[in-house]
């Protein structure tokens, strides 16, 4: 290797050491912007099945689409990023086996340690906004997705029927 | 735009009566509304879009204040009432009950405690009667022995309530609520919805000044009504106000008439008085900003086996519809304050969402998720559960005020800064009365009694920033609610109030707008 390759491997060695977090960082960036991926979807689904039993088949996952439809903030599109992309490994550690193969018992004791802040404190304020999300997506109107059929209005003693709301 | 009359910051209860009776006679009336018109129809009883994502809360850093409860930072977004057309009247249950002779001598009729700053008002029941029933004919409450108005139907929990009441000797009466229960001119019935507080009316029975006074005056063709118009800045000269400056899709505007009268709510009537001078407008005793008042909370929610009460679902109509006077006074000799307020019997809020949300939390605000919160979800919709609304009379002192915060909104403006926190009096006065609503309770065989331990006030009644008075050394308004160093500035919110009161404000707020619209225009006509 004669003088001039050297400096160029040297040269082309740190930009790529410099360049490659403030990449990665710009990747993350824009992924934050974009709405859930699929596979984010579903884990985020997934998780919600832990906060309120039987939410994935009443449609949470068309409720979420729909509020991001609408709700155009920064804010909640970093939170479910950070939520889905930071919880799978999280979840393997602890359990020894991916969250699409978790257990009920296992999603509810997970997302329970995770709003306690106690697996990663840095995760708690997002694990309490998707509980909070799940618990609006699960007692909104039908019409916003997530309740499908009235599925949890019929557990309330029919108190929500349309008669009851509008007189 | 050319000059006004009279221009009306707010049109919630206390800008709308004032700017309607004005109107009638003549004058020329501009509104601005901060907020925008909001139409009833549509979505209005969705519990997601009302509730959780709050239209009334004004959008981005104009919705946003600084607000300390007991030194505690809470949501920023707090104490926000209704910013649209119509203000809080628009979601209000209406609970319309009269002031009595002793709430406008609190001090004189009960004492004043350590620390508190409360003052006899400067006009008495004699003065304000006349309004109270101009409102009540106008606007229509039901019961109401003026318009021969029946009440509003009762739901079989309150004749159950009653009877129980009776035997413990505490009498309840039917709530009076600006509610129609008879159809009249272009307003609706009442549909008997169970979302009915916290909620736009859908019929047009609710007395919102969107549907009454402000849709009335209109109609007069002497009011304008502009919405989406933020006052940012009060310009003065001498003793007059001389024009306002609003921010808005139209940009920067200004706007000048004769008499300004400002009704943006306690907190933002101070929060524009102190922004728009150095030591803040009409402030030359200091008082602007101070003596915060809101009305005490003592809930009290007692559950039932279902069967043994009757159920919320089984009427025909979702108001339990009875409150009682027994604790306005309390009988305690050993209290060092007396003053106690209205209770009225309710059934819970019936927000299904916020319902879930607080039972996922246990008493040491830990999350339950899960199946766990499924049995607790269930396990409450199970049961019938009746609560109480207080309002009880909530002393002024140094530890309830607005002032300005560091922070700036996006036009640069100081954010309003609100420390609230219970004199210790009230703190007292809620015990007592939560104490004995869970005797009372228990006598009638519940399966639990709960008394919300949380004495945090939910805000939509705020009184007393600006209150009025004889001297202007402790006053900022006149008994008339004119400035005392500006001759055409008039406050007809709530902030005149000098001390707290044992009943709901708003028909108060309602009665004293016009009241403050006859000595403006220096007329006693019957309108």
């Amino acid at each position: 290797m004669n003088r001039r390759s050297f400096l160029l491997a040297l040269a082309s060695a740190t930009a790529v050491g410099i360049l490659t977090p403030y990449h990665r960082k710009l990747h993350q960036f824009n992924q934050s912007r974009q709405n859930p991926l699929r596979k984010q979807m579903y884990i985020l689904t997934t998780l919600a099945e832990g906060v309120y039993p039987g939410i994935q088949e009443a449609g949470f996952e068309s409720f979420l689409t729909r509020k991001l439809r609408r709700d155009k903030s920064q804010k909640l599109r970093n939170q479910l990023h950070k939520i889905a992309i930071k919880t799978p490994p999280l979840f393997q550690k602890r359990y020894g086996s991916s969250i699409e193969a978790a257990k009920r018992d296992q999603l509810e004791d997970f997302v329970q340690l995770l709003s306690t802040g106690k697996i990663d404190p840095k995760l708690k304020k997002e694990c309490n906004r998707l509980i909070d999300l799940t618990l609006e997506s699960a007692f909104s109107a039908p019409y916003h997705g997530g309740n499908l059929n009235s599925t949890f209005w019929r557990g309330t003693n029919t108190l929500f029927s349309p008669e009851w709301m509008n007189g | 735009m050319g000059k006004f009359d009279i221009c009306v910051v707010g049109s919630g209860a206390g800008g709308a009566p004032l700017a309607w009776a004005l109107a009638k006679r003549g004058l020329s009336v501009l509104i601005l509304e901060k907020g925008r018109d909001f139409d009833a129809k549509g979505r209005s009883k969705d519990e997601l879009n009302l509730c959780t994502e709050s239209p009334f809360i004004p959008k981005g850093s104009g919705g946003i204040r600084e607000i300390y409860y007991e030194n505690q930072r809470v949501l920023e977004t707090h104490l926000w009432m209704g910013c649209t057309v119509g203000g809080g009247t628009r979601t209000m249950s209406g609970f319309f009950l009269p002031m009595n002779q002793k709430d406008f001598t609190p001090r004189t009729s009960f004492g004043t405690p350590q620390g508190a700053t409360h003052q006899d008002w400067p006009i008495g029941l004699t003065e304000l009667q006349p309004y109270y029933n101009q409102v009540e004919k106008y606007l229509g409450i039901s019961p109401s022995k003026l318009t021969g108005a029946p009440a509003l139907k009762g739901h079989p929990a309150g004749a159950f309530l009653t009877a129980q009441c009776s035997q413990l000797g505490i009498t309840t009466t039917p709530t009076p609520r600006a509610i129609l229960s008879q159809e009249r001119e272009k307003r609706g019935s009442c549909s008997y919805s169970g979302l009915c507080g916290s909620y736009p009316c859908t019929t047009g029975a609710k007395g919102s000044t969107r549907d009454s006074y402000i849709h009335d005056a209109l109609l007069t063709g002497n009011c304008t009504l502009l919405t989406g118009k933020d006052v940012i800045k009060i310009n003065s000269k001498g003793d007059r106000i001389t024009s306002v400056e609003t921010i808005g899709p139209g940009g920067l505007e200004r706007f000048c008439a004769d008499t300004f009268v400002f009704a943006l709510s306690a907190i933002e009537t101070a929060r524009l008085f102190l922004n728009s001078q150095s030591s803040g407008l009409g402030n030359s005793s200091g008082q602007v900003g101070k003596n915060l008042t809101f009305t005490v909370p003592s809930e009290v929610t007692a559950s039932f086996k279902a069967g043994t009460f009757p159920d919320p679902t089984a009427g025909k109509s979702p108001f339990v519809q009875r409150y009682t006077d027994f604790f306005r006074e309390l009988p305690y000799p050993q209290l060092s304050y007396r003053h106690g307020g209205s209770v009225i019997f309710l059934f819970p809020h019936a927000n299904p969402i916020n319902r879930a949300k607080s039972l996922s939390y246990d008493a040491k605000g830990q999350r339950i998720i899960g199946r766990d919160l499924q049995k607790r979800i269930k396990e409450w919709y199970s049961q019938v559960h009746i609560t109480t609304d207080t309002f009880i009379d909530y002393l002024p002192w140094q530890g309830s005020s607005v002032g300005l915060s560091k922070k700036r909104d996006l036009f640069g403006r100081p954010l309003a800064k609100v420390h609230y926190a219970l004199h210790p009096s009230s703190r007292e006065r809620a015990s007592v009365v939560g104490y004995n609503l869970r005797e009372m309770f228990k006598t009638m065989g519940p399966e639990s009694v709960h008394i919300h331990p949380n004495l945090f006030t939910a805000g939509e009644l705020q009184h007393g920033t600006c209150r009025f008075g004889d001297s202007p050394k402790y006053s900022v308004l006149n008994p008339n609610c004119r400035t005392h160093d500006l001759k055409n500035c008039y406050v007809t919110d709530a902030s005149f109030f000098p001390s707290g009161i044992s009943v709901p404000s708003t028909f108060t707020i309602m009665a004293n707008s016009l009241r403050v619209a006859d000595a403006l225009h220096g007329s006693k006509e019957q309108l």
